[in-house]
């Protein structure tokens, strides 16, 4: 069942068509910063336009000024680090539109629990669904926290990965990439089977990211077939893992057979 | 002595010392621990002053750990578990401080070892919360008066209205406001009734507020005045 939101506030939802984000790489001791490209509506010409970044945990929250609907502003790289966000877990994003004129405060319009597009992390065609941090694992080489109000993180530890090359390499990808897939479908499928339907959770978009990256057409079995589903996130597996070519990036060439 | 941090032996050792504790309130706490090479994972190059400030309430604490890590030019490790257990058990007079008898009341494990990957109940961290605190406000610490006057291990019901939500609590606006309503500014003091009702209807309020007005810059005067009622006796 589609759940159905009432808008009584006239506040208009901003899209991914109206604003994307990207993150810098990240560089070990330094800030990440972002840019960001708008192409909002005109609301109101001189509505304020706002960029927050924030994260629950540890907690953290830094806005940027980027002017009026009518007169955009781009501040300068310095002024967009997330100087804030000192470790690597990045923020989710927040863009508001306020009014200035009539009602001085109300918002026209927002997004908010944007990901950014992390050249760290897995992407989907639009945005990043999974981010990665680094930190000591206690014996694991990698974990993911499936807990995080803005979606899953996945964990890999600091010693193992010092130079944080691992989701660079194809062997790490091949191996861990769909086992990850499989615990976060899981978890949505199993645990959380209402938020499915909730296009403002991140449980939307991955729900819909094997048939969205990848192609996968087969249809979701409906909720009292458990076992149906269970089949299901193991054939998305699978056919994220194919379409990644996968074993193929794993088979050793015939130089490394010598 | 300087300050450390637990590894998962150290903090499964802390645990079993809460739980031996709420069956004999007077156990003394294994202070012994916190030098214990083998519970280390590692320490921190900032010393850990002795004798420790006894800390009149939240805010105290959180500018004394700030400052401390300022100073040594080091970030305070806010995503390690085992650095909030340990200091902890290094104030655990404070966290849960003995009454007359001697006996102490821990309350629940969240409060003194963090679930710092769930949002929902890294909150209840009683040390780590005022520092997040803090931090979101430390352009102006006392615009989070509210939430920071009370002591460590007291946090009170007011405190959880708003932390627990991070919209709230992360929001200058609101947290202005909220200081403005429900602290005496004469006195410093939370005004009388500042909690149980009117703090749960007011942290409805401004979840509701904050989907419809852009309530970070908002001015707190100007902000009173879109208030119940209700609200009449605190502005």
């Amino acid at each position: 069942m589609s759940i159905r939101r009432l808008n009584y506030t006239k506040r208009m939802k901003l899209t991914h068509d109206h604003v994307r984000i990207r993150l810098s790489p990240s560089v070990v001791g330094q800030p990440r910063g972002f840019e960001v490209d708008l192409a909002l509506p005109k609301l109101s010409p001189t509505g304020r336009v706002y960029v927050e970044a924030y994260r629950t945990s540890p907690a953290a929250r830094m806005r940027f000024d980027f002017g009026t609907v009518e007169k955009p502003i781009s501040p300068a790289a310095a002024a967009l680090l997330l100087t804030e966000f000192a470790d690597d877990i990045a923020p989710l994003f927040r863009v508001k539109i306020v009014d200035a004129a009539d009602q001085n405060g109300k918002l026209l319009a927002e997004a908010h629990q944007l990901k950014a597009l992390d050249p760290d992390e897995i992407s989907s065609p639009k945005s990043g669904i999974l981010r990665t941090a680094w930190r000591d694992n206690g014996g694991l080489v990698w974990d993911v926290d499936l807990n995080d109000e803005g979606g899953p993180i996945l964990y890999i530890d600091q010693t193992a990965d010092p130079h944080r090359d691992l989701p660079r390499r194809i062997e790490f990808r091949a191996l861990v990439y769909p086992e990850i897939i499989r615990k976060v479908l899981t978890e949505i499928i199993v645990n959380e089977p209402g938020s499915i339907e909730d296009t403002e959770r991140w449980h939307y978009k991955w729900i819909r990211f094997p048939r969205d990256t990848f192609g996968f057409a087969e249809a979701l079995p409906a909720p009292d077939d458990d076992e149906g589903r269970i089949d299901w996130i193991d054939a998305a597996v699978r056919h994220c893992s194919r379409k990644a070519d996968f074993v193929r990036a794993m088979t050793p060439t015939e130089v490394d057979e010598q | 002595m300087n300050f450390r941090i637990f590894n998962a032996a150290g903090i499964l050792k802390f645990r079993e010392y809460l739980a031996r504790l709420r069956t004999n309130s007077t156990l003394t706490p294994p202070v012994g621990l916190l030098a214990d090479d083998e519970l280390i994972r590692e320490g921190i190059p900032v010393s850990f002053p002795d004798p420790v400030n006894t800390f009149s309430n939240r805010m105290e604490f959180a500018h004394w750990l700030y400052d401390l890590f300022s100073q040594a030019g080091i970030e305070i490790p806010r995503s390690e578990e085992g650095f909030w257990a340990w200091l902890s058990l290094a104030l655990f007079d404070q966290v849960a401080p003995p009454d007359s008898g001697g006996n102490r009341k821990p309350g629940a494990d969240a409060r003194h070892i963090p679930e710092l990957t769930n949002w929902r109940r890294r909150y209840r961290h009683l040390l780590a919360n005022p520092v997040d605190v803090f931090l979101l406000h430390r352009d102006d610490p006392s615009r989070a008066a509210v939430v920071l006057l009370n002591p460590l291990n007291k946090p009170g019901e007011l405190t959880e209205q708003f932390t627990a939500r991070f919209e709230l609590v992360s929001c200058p606006g609101t947290m202005a406001l909220a200081t403005r309503l429900y602290i005496d500014s004469r006195t410093g003091a939370r005004r009388l009734g500042a909690s149980g009702n009117s703090a749960r209807r007011l942290g409805k309020l401004m979840n509701q507020y904050t989907r419809t007005w852009d309530l970070p810059e908002i001015n707190p005067q100007t902000f009173a005045q879109i208030l119940p009622k209700e609200f009449d006796r605190f502005k």
